[in-house]
């Protein structure tokens, strides 16, 4: 029998093996989207001739590793008796693996006597996958229409290149010459993590460090059971609505019922809407790993490995946008509808571990522009990640805060700097609005703003897509919702339109101003609970006004002190508290400052 | 004969080194003294004068140099008890500190109730003016002048106490930059403005503007502490020089020191790859991991064959990013007071807790009650068993005992030894990790190094250390405790100049790089001239900051010394190439490099004449233990092994001594473990190696 000191210095060294795969992969990657936003993960599995186990993850995007599980096993899967040392295999099919077109992971089994007992593996989102339109076909319905597909695919065989697989891959891509580059660094990052994992079973004997795995493994399990114990059986529902498909459906549920029982927990998505045309359909990779995510974040101590969810069953019934038939499109899946998923998660969540649930999610703020860079004269496609949704929500014992939500925020927002080197453009500006963090006891982060105006760019054209502007982030036991995203062309001027859900047009005149508005993840804990003296401080920092305070929270503070007017504000929140304990919604000044800035018409309140 | 001093302020020491021109060393310790550093200072001065039966002037009438090394700024930071700071920014960018390019710290990615990290400039002093410099240096926006009078009559207002500039692109034109801080100046005199341009000339706007906050959020407390230190010495009258240790390792006088407040953070660890350097011609190790092992924490550092302490310039501090180049040390919470405990499920977990100097370890006597990593050292019998410090602090093994008993070997159904052993392999393993931090992710196989020992707690951990990491060389200097302020005493002076050269290799002209390089060097040796070196003591490294066309992030290349033409631009990418495989598996021969940022550090030697390396020719007699005792290792947890205790003092140059053995010296202890043997090979230095 192992001994709880060794395998807890086994798995320390796994998570760091985890680690240094993605920092290697991070740091010599060509695409900002990996070495500045960090959109990818890396992690550790195990093969024990039955299943395939997480059982170290980077600290990186949990979504993307979650759903490497699917990709390792449809590796072992496909290529069953056919693997051997020194095979690097690439997955990005998502009806065999993957989630979405572009995201493509690389598994390298490591053979230990003989079997395939280890897979080092990084998964990211590349820039470009092939098909009609840079960035994913917004009009796609179906697979075929997304772009370049392929099944588990061997990039080296036996240690030799397969230059054939190779050119054909990058052959099919707008940015050949990056995504060389980017899979090299993505293969790097395996690599490192095969001499790290060689190391470990040279200096503990295979013996050893395999049975550190199973105590790992059962341990989280262990754990899991323990918490999901503690939390009151029952069954917890919630739904979310997607604002569109992008293809003429709106306002589509995402339902999720949370059975606890005992020590296991069923999360049962029926109810959620059929499949769509569009391209925001779901797949179980990707569905899984919003569905983990939300739990990984409702138990921050356990450490997260396959034990961990083994006392979790899903239900995706077959059909729904959860769970789409092959050939349905899924491009936007990754955010939409998989922010839906999980933050309804959590929301059902509320019911029994409130003192644990947040925004785990962000809401889809996804900008595409490309056209010729006059600078260069090269052509450049740019994923706007400085215009990316921020949406972190406040939590018991904090306000949001930052940029993302915890679970995302291994991605970065690249430097307006750097930004203004690689791509034709400058940044007005980029700034935290007043009133727009969404109004709790502990409040969700400020919106966030961006102005950016194309400079010495041509031909240029955008796609951009929102989601969240209709219906936003939920907020969370008491706490109010984001206040949403939006897109303003020309802001201002003659031109100015407003873009709610998606818009897909060349710029005119080439150097008009496009304004993109992150509204920020979601509140916690009733508004009028909030202590005033946090109160005071946003609003001498002007995260709140004046007139904020009083509507969201019932402070009132005297213009000229800046003191809290204690009676006042007693006598405001009552006044408040009676008035919302009644059937008329409130709503936020944020939100409120947002529908009318939009002058959209939100969907009626949903039937729970 | 004359000698010069170090004075190392630690978090818990205030160490003082002697080192006299013949390379002999002495060691003073004392408390510090935290609330205002400089009173354990004159302590300290005080315990040395006595050690020679001198008053203070008098001893300080012998000395030539005196270098000092302080944890103030970096403790204003942690603590957050620096200056009320404001901050300028191009308008529409002031926000950039609080959105934190959206980053979480690692280690708390998936924790939601992670609180925000405090702004050190609050956003109601982080003030717009509307100005615009383009990535090409061009002016697209000229200043409004007016925004920065109305900014500073705000910060007036407001009781501000230091300023920072940070304008988008000032670096490729600080013109704007520049007219700002003027403007502040003479609105807000003794107020300490700080231009990004000119601290960190780098890419990069949000790591600047909080290399700027920073360096004026600890400025003014770091002024008044090097004013503090000056005003003692001259009560003293002391009239010799006085220099202070910076982030890099190198030297430089009170005024820079406090002008680049942001470059002191690591002023004392830094000096730690000094201290190795001087050791290395001990070892034909590729080079040297200093670790340095105190009551709370471990510092880790490595110094290169080169001699050259590794730099990084994307340390974070607190939770605040640093663009300088700092030498890098990698600190964990593992020291001689980590407290051990087993967590619900049965995991022994030791630190980042720390029982600190009060109650201390429970063996210490001062009412601690949890286990601490020292109360393992003594159940297994690696410490003296009666009092540590040369007799002076007394122990009780049986608390030590109690303690672990009751908190690690009881939950895990083990026995005490074990338990014990547990504590001491699970630390181990958490400074293992460190090293490797500073090893196998900067490039470095941890195999090809020697481990040198600093801090009073590292020798008994070191050959276990070395076991684990593969290492075959562990230096322990007589000094171990030391260790840093002995590193400031002998430390080179040495400037790092930083510019910007940003351009793909085939693209670059070598003729303005050389030049560009060249007035960096004579930057550098001005400044050096002014501190008194001659040209024959300097010498100078070049660095270039250089990536593959489309990534972002560069590492670090050193450049061999030649005068840069175009016929040898190849050597330059050749020396990336190498550097990019040792870092990441691999190169891309093909692609593109692209040169960013132009590094150059020029030294200044101080005077010590390099060690001579102990010979060992005539091998001193074997010496006698004082005592055996019981004591227990992983290889037979279950049984004691009778094991020789010998004292420091007993042991000749030469004399060799097989493990198992412990070797009491006044301030630390080593633990000669089986299989290894130590050997004193020069009066101020021992090595342990393996066996055989």
């Amino acid at each position: 029998m192992i001994d709880s000191v060794t395998a807890e210095i086994v798995r320390n060294y796994l998570e760091t093996v985890a680690a240094e795969v993605i920092q290697t992969m991070t740091r010599t990657s060509v695409s900002p989207i990996f070495n500045e936003a960090h959109d990818c993960s890396a992690g550790v599995f195990s093969y024990d001739d039955r299943e395939v186990s997480l059982i170290a993850r980077a600290d990186a995007a949990p979504v993307h590793i979650y759903a490497a599980l699917s990709s390792v096993e449809a590796s072992l899967e496909f290529f069953r008796g056919n693997l051997a040392q020194g095979d690097v295999i690439l997955v990005c099919d998502p009806y065999d693996g993957g989630s979405h077109l572009p995201d493509y992971t690389v598994v390298m089994p490591v053979f230990i006597d003989g079997k395939p007992q280890f897979f080092p593996s990084v998964r990211g989102h590349m820039p470009d996958n092939g098909g009609p339109v840079p960035g994913g076909n917004l009009k796609a319905r179906d697979i075929w229409q997304e772009g370049f597909r392929f099944s588990p695919i061997k990039l080296y065989e036996r240690g030799e290149l397969r230059e054939d697989v190779w050119e054909w891959i990058v052959r099919n891509n707008r940015l050949p010459e990056n995504l060389r580059a980017d899979l090299e660094a993505m293969i790097g990052g395996c690599r490192v993590g095969e001499q790290r994992i060689r190391e470990l079973c040279d200096r503990y004997g295979i013996e050893v460090v395999l049975e550190a795995v199973r105590w790992i493994l059962d341990s989280s399990e262990r754990r899991m059971r323990e918490r999901i114990s503690a939390w009151p059986d029952g069954e917890y529902a919630a739904t979310s609505l997607l604002d569109t498909d992008f293809a003429g459906r709106r306002d589509l549920p995402i339902k999720v019922t949370l059975r606890v029982e005992g020590d296991e927990v069923t999360a049962d998505f029926a109810g959620s809407a059929e499949q769509t045309d569009g391209i925001a359909n779901s797949v179980p990779a990707n569905t899984l790993a919003f569905l983990y995510t939300a739990f990984s974040a409702l138990c921050p101590e356990i450490p997260i490995n396959s034990g961990f969810f083994r006392p979790v069953r899903p239900v995706l019934p077959p059909g729904t946008i959860v769970n789409a038939n092959e050939p349905a499109a899924v491009r936007a899946n990754t955010v939409t509808p998989g922010a839906d998923i999980g933050d309804v998660v959590m929301k059902a969540a509320e019911g029994f571990a409130p003192e644990r649930v947040g925004t785990c999610s962000i809401d889809l703020l996804g900008p595409w522009l490309w056209g010729k860079d006059e600078r260069s004269g090269r052509s450049f496609l740019h994923y706007e990640l400085l215009c990316t949704p921020t949406a972190s929500g406040g939590v018991e014992g904090a306000d949001g805060w930052g940029a993302w939500p915890a679970t995302f925020s291994s991605a970065d927002v690249p430097s307006v700097e750097m930004s203004e080197v690689q791509y034709p453009v400058l940044y007005k500006s980029g700034q935290l609005v007043t009133d727009s963090a969404a109004p709790g006891r502990w409040r969700g982060s400020a919106g966030w703003e961006t102005v950016r105006q194309p400079h010495r760019a041509a031909d240029q054209h955008h796609s951009i897509r929102v989601q969240g502007l209709y219906s936003p982030l939920h907020g969370f036991c008491g706490g109010c919702d984001a206040t949403g995203n939006y897109v303003v062309i020309d802001p201002g001027g003659e031109r100015e339109r407003v873009v709610s859900t998606w818009t897909d047009s060349a710029l005119s005149p080439p150097d008009e101003l496009i304004l993109f508005n992150s509204g920020g993840g979601g509140g916690w804990g009733n508004p009028l609970e909030r202590d005033p003296e946090l109160v005071r401080r946003d609003v001498l920092d002007d995260l709140v006004s004046l007139d904020g305070a009083r509507w969201d929270y019932g402070v009132v503070l005297d213009p000229e002190l800046m003191t809290v007017d204690p009676e006042a504000t007693a006598a405001e929140r009552r006044r408040l508290g009676e008035q919302r304990a009644g059937d008329r919604p409130w709503l936020s000044l944020g939100r409120k400052n947002v529908l009318e800035r939009t002058g959209i018409e939100p969907p009626s309140e949903t039937e729970d | 004969m004359s000698y010069r001093v170090g004075i190392d302020t630690g978090g818990t020491f205030t160490d003082l080194v002697v080192v006299a021109d013949d390379g002999a060393v002495e060691l003073f310790k004392t408390p510090s003294t935290p609330a205002e550093p400089h009173e354990a200072i004159g302590n300290a001065l005080e315990l040395a004068s006595r050690a020679r039966g001198a008053t203070v002037p008098e001893f300080l009438d012998g000395c030539e140099l005196i270098i000092h090394g302080t944890t103030v700024a970096l403790n204003a930071l942690l603590t957050l008890r620096g200056a009320r700071t404001g901050l300028l920014c191009t308008a529409g960018h002031e926000d950039s500190l609080e959105i934190r390019l959206g980053h979480k710290e690692d280690g708390h990615r998936y924790d939601f109730a992670y609180a925000p990290a405090p702004m050190l400039v609050p956003r109601r002093l982080r003030l717009p003016v509307r100005e615009r410099v383009l990535a090409d240096g061009s002016v697209r926006q000229p200043l409004e002048e007016d925004d920065v009078r109305a900014a500073a009559e705000l910060f007036r207002a407001e009781g501000v106490e230091a300023v920072g500039v940070c304008f988008l692109w000032s670096f490729r034109n600080p013109a704007h930059e520049q007219r700002a801080a003027e403007i502040l100046a003479a609105e807000l005199p003794g107020v300490p403005v700080t231009a990004s341009a000119e601290l960190l000339p780098q890419l990069g706007e949000y790591v600047r503007a909080n290399t700027v906050a920073v360096n004026s959020y600890v400025q003014p407390r770091l002024g008044r502490h090097v004013e503090q230190v000056e005003g003692l010495l001259q009560s003293y009258g002391y009239s010799g020089s006085l220099r202070y240790v910076q982030s890099n390792g190198g030297l430089t006088g009170g005024g820079a020191f406090v002008r680049r407040a942001a470059a002191a953070l690591n002023s004392g660890p830094a000096a730690a790859p000094s201290a190795s350097s001087y050791f290395a011609g001990e070892t034909e190790a590729a080079g040297i991991v200093t670790l340095d092992m105190g009551g709370t924490s471990a510092d880790m550092s490595i110094t290169e064959e080169s001699a050259a302490a590794d730099l990084v310039k994307d340390a974070t501090v607190g939770r605040y990013p640093i663009g300088l180049p700092m030498v890098n040390v990698v600190s964990i919470g593992a020291g001689g007071g980590s407290i051990a405990s087993v967590d619900g499920r049965g995991i022994l977990r030791v630190g980042p807790e720390s029982a600190e100097a009060m109650p201390g370890p429970a063996c210490y006597q001062r009412g601690g009650v949890e286990p601490t990593v020292t109360d393992a050292l003594a159940v297994l019998g690696y410490l003296n068993q009666e009092a540590l410090l040369g007799g002076e602090l007394p122990i009780s093994v049986e608390l030590a005992r109690e303690a672990v008993r009751s908190r690690v070997a009881e939950p895990l159904g083990i026995s005490v030894e074990r338990a014990a052993l547990g504590v001491f392999e699970v630390i181990n393993a958490n400074m293992v990790a460190g090293v490797r931090t500073v090893t196998v992710e900067r490039g470095h196989d941890p195999r090809d190094f020697a481990l040198l020992t600093g801090g009073g707690a590292t020798a008994a951990h070191a050959g276990r250390l070395a076991a684990d990491l593969g290492i075959d060389e562990v230096l322990i200097p007589r000094v171990s405790s030391g260790l840093c302020a002995f590193g400031e005493a002998i430390a080179d002076a040495k400037h790092t100049l930083v510019g910007s050269y940003p351009s793909p290799l085939p693209e670059l002209d070598a003729a303005r790089l050389e030049s560009l390089l060249a007035e960096l060097e004579e930057r550098g040796r001005q400044q050096l001239r002014e501190e008194g070196f001659a040209d024959e003591e300097m010498w100078s490294e070049r660095y270039l900051d250089m990536k593959y066309i489309d990534q972002v992030h560069q590492c670090s290349v050193k450049i061999p010394e030649f005068e840069i033409v175009p016929e040898r631009l190849g050597e330059i990418a050749d020396a990336f190439h190498a550097r990019h495989e040792a870092l990441y598996t691999y190169s891309e021969h093909d692609n593109v490099p692209e040169l960013l940022n132009l590094e150059v550090t020029v030294y200044g030697r101080s005077g010590l004449p390099p060690r001579e390396a102990g010979d060992g020719a005539a091998p001193a007699a074997a010496p006698q233990p004082r005592e055996t005792r019981p004591a227990f290792f992983a290889e037979h947890a279950e049984e004691a092994r009778q094991t020789p205790v010998f004292a420091g003092e007993d042991i000749g140059v030469g004399a060799a001594i097989q493990g198992p053995a412990v070797i009491e010296e006044p301030t630390t202890t080593i633990v000669v473990f089986p299989g290894w043997e130590l050997r004193l090979v020069a009066p101020d230095l021992y090595r342990m190696a393996r066996a055989g």
